[in-house]
């Protein structure tokens, strides 16, 4: 069914149809929740305050890009859940082991191609982007998220972060110089080809 | 050797310039650099490796289905009146508070202060034509014979009027001439022949009030009784003029039965010749009880809100 015949119908009270938008955009709505907060739980909650949001904003929805009217919603719910949590700090549940311990994250386990040692690597250099993508200050990391994790242009992540142009651009910049500064702590991590030249980020 | 503000636009040029989001002419501009400058190159090489490292980062699957359950939005709408009806109700409490002070800002200029405490006075004045059983308050100065004989024991009212306050100046008779004090008792005169109901209606202004000050210092009306109360030891100018008879019972004051008030009396001291000032208790001001529950309301719901609004 067609977006906008989608939208109208919940407007119109259809839960049903409402829910048909939720699935098909859960997964992308998710991705930038994790890539945003770095936990998922966090952008578990923020996914679902979000949704709630949009069914019950949906009425102040103008047209254009639903998709990016969307996304602006899932990442103010971030950046709700990020304040409430720096409130109140939370311990993230992990699935135990049969030993007691805990894995550090059950996600990075979910390919069953790589052998063991692989699946190893590629989740250490998964989690050390991560981590350089989480030290940056929220904005930026917004922007770096949407453009490069997301693959989003310019015009579509001004529309979702709010923020002119120029600000794209340029804290895109600076995020992602910071970025790869910050890989250069990772550099046992990185593939041959990715590792940096020295010179370049003294 | 290139500045802070020409490496960060520099930056920001090979960053767009990855992204494709160059106008054509600053992107020729950069090439012809880059084709130059080894440096420059290398820069954009670093970036553009960061950019595919990021990119590299696997798209996830949901955890879980997000779709909301009819549920979820009850739960949601029915915090909503919650939430509307605190803020309306502090808005309200709010303007309501504001314009509840500026009404009694108005209303309190000295003037109505005057009416205001005048207005006990006159009330309990009205009940004067039916004798009831309790004695009730009229209140004088024991040495200026209490009222002048204005109202006498007949005279029924609790409240006393911050007019007889010692701290106020009070015209006597010593300040005046026999002839202004003949004037003054003659304005008395109607009240001292025993019409309690006309020393109501005197007292029902405040001029009236001034001239019962006047009074107290004036030459007393003779009781008809040897009660510590009765008038003491000037002449009476007038001889026709006469308090009402004073009650017999000693702890009576000009009617007024201590026991039985609820007021505090302070008495004056006996040939001091000065008034002592008299407390009685007041109405609470009825401006400020609802102020008072104005304001808890508007902060109360406000808080009540912001605690909410943290959950």
């Amino acid at each position: 069914m067609d977006e906008n015949e989608l939208i109208n119908e919940a407007l119109d009270g259809d839960l049903t149809a409402f829910n048909s938008l939720v699935l098909h955009y859960q997964d992308l709505a998710f991705n930038v929740a994790f890539r945003i907060m770095g936990e998922h739980s966090a952008a578990g909650d923020a996914t679902q305050e979000a949704f709630i949001s949009v069914y019950q904003k949906l009425n102040q929805f103008r047209g254009g890009s639903f998709k990016a009217w969307l996304l602006r919603i899932v990442t103010n719910a971030c950046y709700d859940e990020l304040r409430r949590r720096k409130r109140q700090p939370v311990t993230p549940l992990m699935p135990e082991l049969e030993d007691g311990e805990t894995l550090e994250d059950p996600y990075w386990i979910a390919d069953d191609n790589l052998d063991p040692e692989e699946q190893t690597e590629q989740e250490e250099l998964q989690e050390a982007i991560q981590h350089c993508i989480n030290e940056l200050d929220v904005k930026f990391r917004t922007v770096l998220v949407l453009v490069d994790v997301e693959g989003m242009d310019y015009e579509t992540a001004s529309e979702v972060a709010g923020t002119p142009l120029g600000t794209v651009k340029s804290r895109l910049a600076r995020a992602r110089e910071r970025v790869q500064q910050c890989l250069q702590g990772f550099w046992e991590l990185l593939p041959d080809l990715f590792r940096l030249n020295d010179e370049d980020t003294a | 050797m290139t500045s802070k503000r020409e490496w960060t636009l520099e930056l920001n040029t090979l960053s767009a310039f990855l992204d494709g989001e160059l106008k054509k002419s600053e992107r020729q501009h950069l090439q012809t650099r880059l084709a130059q400058e080894p440096e420059l190159r290398e820069r954009l090489e670093n970036l553009r490796k960061t950019k595919v490292l990021l990119g590299s980062l696997p798209h996830l699957d949901a955890p879980r289905n997000f779709t909301l359950t009819p549920e979820m939005v009850k739960v949601r709408e029915k915090k909503q009146p919650w939430s509307s009806v605190l803020q309306l109700a502090s808005a309200m409490a709010a303007v309501f508070l504001v314009a509840l002070v500026g009404l009694e800002l108005v209303l309190n200029t000295p003037h109505a202060y005057r009416a205001n405490d005048a207005m006990p006075l006159m009330e309990s004045a009205s009940d004067v034509e039916e004798p009831a059983a309790e004695p009730l308050i009229i209140w004088g100065f024991p040495d200026s014979g209490g009222l002048g004989g204005a109202g006498g024991t007949d005279m029924k009212s609790g409240v006393v009027s911050e007019s007889f306050s010692a701290e106020e100046p009070l015209v006597g008779m010593d300040d005046l001439s026999s002839d202004e004090a003949e004037e003054t008792m003659v304005e008395m005169e109607a009240p001292a022949e025993g019409e309690p109901d006309d020393a109501v209606a005197e007292m029902e202004t405040f001029a009236q009030e001034e001239d019962m000050e006047a009074e107290q210092d004036s030459p007393p009306l003779e009781a008809d009784s040897d009660e510590e109360y009765s008038q003491p030891e000037a002449e009476d100018p007038e001889p026709g003029m006469r308090a009402a008879p004073a009650t017999d019972e000693d702890s009576l004051i000009l009617g007024l039965n201590l026991e039985e008030s609820g007021e505090t009396i302070a008495r004056s001291e006996p040939g001091t010749g000065a008034a002592e000032p008299v407390t009685t208790a007041r109405d609470p001001n009825p401006f400020r009880l609802a102020q008072i529950i104005l304001a808890v309301i508007a902060v109360g719901g406000g808080v009540a809100l912001w605690i909410l609004r943290k959950k």
